[in-house]
């Protein structure tokens, strides 16, 4: 990273945070993964059945949900690792 | 590099449901190999090398003949592809959405044009990793589902030996014998290997520049040989979401890929049975995604290739930087257009990939001879360089249209396109080898960084040694065990 002030620094550090593409992928799917949700506990009996007897999108929606937890998480962790990391490096 | 490519999801279950399981040495022996040969050997002569694309090398190496002859070519093998992915695009249309592949192509012709137009390039490595997670999230469920229906893994082996693939096609090795080729692949172990494994493999990957750049963006020389090996591991795994939906399709839709359907539909007809509302949109947005990205990365190419290594350093030299970006407009434009015309001579083959390893064999066999060679041997000349690019490439073309009406007979199509490869490497090499020996040879210094040993004099200081690395982190390590999990893979799948 090029040298600037630390506020500037601070603030691109949470911009680039928001911007973490575990974040954006983990959004993705937890949105997936709530609509397929809902269409598979509302949906027809076509839709609960169409794959072959399993409830496709309730199954593929939990596990969407899940993974996009797991995202965040990741995410999370990683945030306060690279956090700690800065806060050790002397300015 | 650990993209999953619009072509690969559709084109590699077409080959799963022309040819079986054996289309899986389009990973391991295809591409794997050719992505450590990457990592170890070449990444560190391109991080020390001052070229960063191929036709930059080629006009740094050999000057204008060969740079333009390669200009021209390799703007004709960009507007093919995006042809085979506007297609692939129009396919998905049809088969899902029933519209008439013709409207399907204007449709999706429009809707990059948009995309494009958009700035749909400007965040490509985010959209790339997106597409990768969408992608895998509609074609998981497909496979699992799928599997279910037909009872399992030893459902599908039951159906696929009463298929038209036979007990042949549920062994990666079997048949292979030279003289006696039984495969549904039709061609023997030793032009596989060497057209698909060694002039194919090591041709795609080790003169995709995007995947290169790509790589050299990372920290230090490392951390760039270690991209496309990790690039290599999913890869081991990918056969799972594209060649196992063509084997299940081949399995369950009676008459795929002769009469009314192609082997290309094999994935969509398969979304469309067993995917409900929901899924399915997701399935779909994946493919569209992933397809329309395809096309707009190609006529962008076009566009570069078109503007600057042509028209820009052979038409019109010294303009301003307003003038070229309206030109690439244009460029974008006409190369779109051009794709909509190459996208109907894509629609007319059954097997997608079978035409794609043709284009592959074409145009990126003779680079990759010329390229290689003049790489390691410094007394390739520059005429030499351009005559065995066109050489090459003729030679190529020459084998594909012995075979197609049927002078020789080379096997089925795909084996067709390994011999058209080792054509096009072996007259390249003979051409620039021989006509190398007429010319003056080029001068030490004019070399510097562009060949193998002559590095150049401000050079060292990037190659600092990875000194301090753990063992289970060197490139060599993580190199070797894919080679080994590929191997044993193989062993498995024999």
């Amino acid at each position: 990273m090029p040298d600037t002030p630390n506020n500037q620094n601070g603030r691109a550090a949470r911009i680039a945070a928001l911007f973490d593409i575990r974040l954006i992928i983990g959004g993705l799917f937890l949105t997936y993964g709530i609509i397929l949700v809902i269409t598979g506990l509302a949906g027809s009996h076509t839709v609960k059945t169409k794959a072959a007897g399993i409830n496709i999108d309730l199954w593929g929606g939990l596990v969407m949900i899940v993974f996009a937890l797991g995202m965040a998480t990741w995410a999370r962790l990683g945030a306060s690792a690279a956090h700690l990391e800065h806060e050790r490096k002397p300015e | 590099a650990a993209n999953l490519g619009a072509l690969e999801i559709l084109g590699m279950a077409a080959n799963g449901a022309e040819y079986g399981v054996p289309t899986v040495h389009y990973y391991w022996i295809g591409a794997v190999p050719a992505m450590v040969f990457l990592g170890i050997v070449m990444m560190p002569f391109y991080y020390g090398a001052k070229v960063k694309s191929v036709p930059e090398y080629l006009r740094l190496r050999f000057g204008n003949f060969a740079h333009l002859w390669n200009s021209i070519s390799f703007a004709l093998a960009t507007v093919l592809i995006g042809g085979v992915n506007l297609a692939a695009l129009a396919l998905v249309l049809h088969l899902l959405m029933g519209w008439s592949t013709v409207v399907a192509i204007l449709v999706a012709a429009a809707i990059v044009f948009v995309y494009i137009s958009l700035g749909g390039l400007t965040s490509a490595i985010y959209n790339e990793v997106l597409q990768f997670f969408v992608v895998v999230a509609g074609l998981l469920p497909l496979v699992i589902v799928g599997l279910h229906s037909i009872g399992g893994i030893s459902g599908l082996k039951n159906r696929v030996d009463k298929s038209p693939l036979g007990h042949l096609g549920l062994h990666a090795w079997k048949g292979l014998g030279i003289g006696h080729v039984t495969n549904p692949l039709g061609g023997n172990w030793l032009i596989m290997v060497l057209g698909l494994g060694f002039v194919l493999g090591f041709g795609y990957w080790t003169t995709n520049f995007a995947e290169v750049q790509r790589a050299l963006s990372a920290k230090d020389m490392s951390a760039a040989r270690r991209t496309p090996l990790i690039g290599a591991f999913p890869k081991l795994l990918f056969p799972l979401l594209t060649v196992v939906p063509g084997l299940i399709a081949i399995a369950l839709i009676p008459g795929l890929g002769t009469g009314g359907t192609q082997y290309n539909d094999a994935t969509p007809l398969l979304i469309g049975r067993f995917l409900p509302e929901g899924m399915l949109g997701i399935a779909i947005t994946g493919l569209l995604a992933s397809f329309m990205a395809g096309v707009a990365a190609n006529v962008s190419a076009f566009n570069t290739v078109f503007t600057y290594d042509i028209w820009k350093s052979y038409v019109e030299k010294d303009r301003d930087g307003d003038y070229y970006v309206r030109i690439g407009r244009i460029a974008t434009t006409v190369g779109l257009l051009i794709s909509i015309g190459t996208a109907f001579i894509a629609k007319g083959n059954s097997n997608i990939m079978n035409y794609v390893q043709a284009l592959f064999s074409i145009f990126n066999a003779p680079l990759f001879a010329t390229f290689i060679i003049s790489m390691y041997w410094k007394r390739a000349a520059p005429i030499a360089g351009g005559l065995s690019l066109i050489a090459g490439m003729a030679a190529s073309e020459a084998t594909l249209l012995l075979n197609s009406n049927h002078v020789i007979n080379l096997g089925s199509s795909i084996a067709a396109t390994w011999w058209e490869a080792v054509a096009a490497f072996v007259v390249d090499a003979v051409v620039l080898v021989v006509v190398s020996l007429f010319e003056k040879p080029i001068p030490d210094d004019r070399l510097r960084g562009l060949v193998w040993g002559l590095p150049r004099h401000d050079q060292a200081e990037q190659d600092k040694a990875v000194a301090g690395e753990p063992w289970y982190r060197t490139p060599m390590t993580l190199g070797i065990a894919i080679l080994v999990i590929g191997v044993i893979l193989d062993v498995i799948f024999a």
